[in-house]
């Protein structure tokens, strides 16, 4: 007899996802056994994740501790300039090693058995050494490594050897990150809004241009309209909606008009980077922004299959006055988890969690949605942009359509 | 050490602001406000140690109070699931500060909340770093900064704290 163990058949090997392109199961937002399968698949597999911005580890040996879903990971800003991204884990017995979220270190010590580690993750020095095995050798036993490439500042990570170069996974997002990140990406940090929602991570990302304006109530009250602009929607299933935005007329539905300047644009005669105004969301899980002259990155950080950290993470132009820091800092009462703008999308994530378990089991993209479309053509205001990284994510998760 | 009748006007004032918020009356809240000066500020620790510079809550100036009430009261009614809170607070340091009839308060916070499901949590614990004016007339805020030591907010803040 076989006493081997053997690996019982995965029911998700036969999922059948629905055959029709502009529907996606409910289930995907609640089923632990799918949120399992996302680890090894997804934020395991073959994409980027945006991890960090230099703005929070601005100066050499500064780090910053994040997830990865489930893996904690350690980013450091290396003496030699370079960022470095490992599993924030002593390569001994597997003991978190940094604790704090952000920091200044020249070396990182396990407090177990007092391993050390230097700022390129080396292995520097292990008490009592005279009693490993032999051949024992320091250089095989340093911080396991995740790649780690950089644009504009964004320090992105990869757990799996089979994501493209970053640069061929991002391609056609990188006027729209131009944009957000005020053109060159030279950020401060002014620091972060963290908040928990109790809705699955996918919920989150799934931004469209449909619901904008009508469930955000303050756009009409301030009489703030998109201006003309575009939705990009890229082959790796990233989306970026951006416009041009005149600066608003105050209407009177201020008692304080002075926090909807758009003083970059002004400053900027009306051209470049500087002057509009973009929502992209950097496939899987990251939204980056840039609302009048408030640029936030929005990590959605998953805590389980129904609840998600999101860490708003608010930037200014290192270049940035006085004047202009103190005016990006009073304007972030306008988007954010507690703002005048955004507060609702939580409400509705949490309601549409609540939802899965019921009738029609699929969740439906409506706007903009022709049978057989290029979903890469989707306009300004269309919802159906989504539906490309949806399918790159039914095929990283190895589900097959089912017959129509 | 303080005069009692200092004291007592501090607290009340406190007392009066806890009670304008967990009854959802934002003219109270206001009211416990200066009318000529008045800051509010929620500040995650996480910035107070670190020396970032972004609050949670912003309120520079009275108009950005008035245009607070006006979000809860007009433009978000109906969206958000809405909660019921009991906020909690003890003085626990009060001193003169470096104008005349202006005090510096401090006082521990926690504000529990009830959703919509008829389950508690904990929304906030923290302090309240208070400047207060006690005038000839009643105390009121000239600031209010709460200094959340749960950074990590479990939901969405819709009413001040």
């Amino acid at each position: 007899m076989d006493m081997r163990l053997r690996t019982p058949p995965d029911p998700l090997d036969d999922y059948a996802w629905p055959a029709a392109e502009n529907e996606v199961p409910k289930e995907v937002f609640s089923r632990e056994d799918i949120y399992r399968r996302e680890l090894t698949h997804l934020f395991a597999g073959p994409v980027w994740h945006v991890a960090a911005h230099r703005a929070e580890l601005p100066q050499r040996n500064d780090f910053k501790t994040t997830w990865l879903a489930e893996t904690p990971i350690l980013l450091i800003h290396g003496a030699d300039g370079v960022v470095r991204g490992f599993h924030n884990a002593c390569a001994h017995r597997g003991v978190m090693l940094e604790t704090r979220r952000r920091g200044h270190a020249q070396e990182f010590e396990c407090p177990y058995h007092r391993w050390l580690f230097d700022d390129q993750g080396r292995l520097r020095a292990c008490p009592a050494e005279r009693d490993f095995p032999p051949g024992f050798d320091k250089a095989d036993h340093g911080l396991a490594p995740l790649r780690c490439e950089e644009f504009l500042g964004l320090i992105f990570v990869s757990l799996s050897d089979a994501a493209p170069p970053l640069r061929e996974y991002l391609r056609g997002l990188e006027p729209s990150l131009e944009l957000v990140l005020m053109g060159d990406g030279d950020c401060q940090l002014l620091g972060y809004h963290k908040t928990v929602i109790d809705a699955n991570w996918k919920l989150y990302r799934d931004n469209d241009g449909y619901h904008t304006p009508l469930l955000h109530k303050a756009f009409t009250w301030l009489n703030w309209h998109g201006g003309k602009g575009s939705q990009v929607v890229t082959e790796h299933g990233h989306l970026a909606v951006t416009a041009d935005l005149k600066p608003l007329s105050d209407t009177g539905a201020l008692h304080d008009p002075s926090l909807l300047e758009f003083k970059a644009a002004i400053r900027a005669g009306g051209e470049g980077p500087q002057a509009k105004t973009g929502v992209l969301v950097v496939s899987p899980g990251t939204l980056i922004s840039k609302a009048l002259d408030l640029p936030i990155i929005r990590y959605a950080l998953p805590k389980g299959v129904n609840r998600t950290e999101i860490h708003w993470t608010f930037i200014a132009h290192r270049s940035d006055d006085p004047e202009m820091l103190r005016h990006r800092i009073r304007q972030a009462n306008m988007m954010g988890p507690s703002a005048m703008i955004s507060l609702e999308d939580a409400a509705v994530f949490n309601r549409a969690q609540k939802a899965t378990a019921t009738q029609p089991p699929n969740t439906r993209f409506v706007k903009g949605y022709r049978p057989g479309m290029d979903v890469t053509q989707a306009g300004q205001n269309d919802e159906v942009g989504n539906l490309a990284w949806w399918d790159i994510y039914r095929r990283l998760m190895g589900f097959e359509r089912g017959a129509a | 050490m303080l005069a009692h009748d200092v004291l007592r006007r501090i607290d009340d004032l406190q007392l009066a602001y806890i009670d304008a918020l967990d009854s959802k009356h934002m003219a109270g809240w206001l009211a416990a406000f200066d009318e000529a000066a008045a800051e509010y500020y929620v500040i995650p620790r996480e910035h107070v140690e670190d020396g970032l510079p972004l609050s949670l809550l912003h309120d520079d100036c009275r108009a950005r109070l008035l245009d607070r009430v006006n979000f809860i009261e007009k433009v978000w009614a109906g969206i958000y699931e809405d909660y019921q809170t009991r906020h909690f607070v003890q003085r626990v340091r009060a001193q003169a500060a470096d104008a005349p009839g202006e005090y510096e308060v401090r006082s521990n916070l926690s504000v529990m909340y009830t959703d919509g499901d008829g389950h508690a949590h904990v929304l906030a614990v923290g302090t309240y770093e208070d400047r207060v004016r006690v005038g000839q007339g009643e105390a009121r805020f000239v600031r209010k900064r709460v200094v959340l030591d749960n950074f990590t907010t479990p939901r969405y803040i819709v009413y001040p704290l």
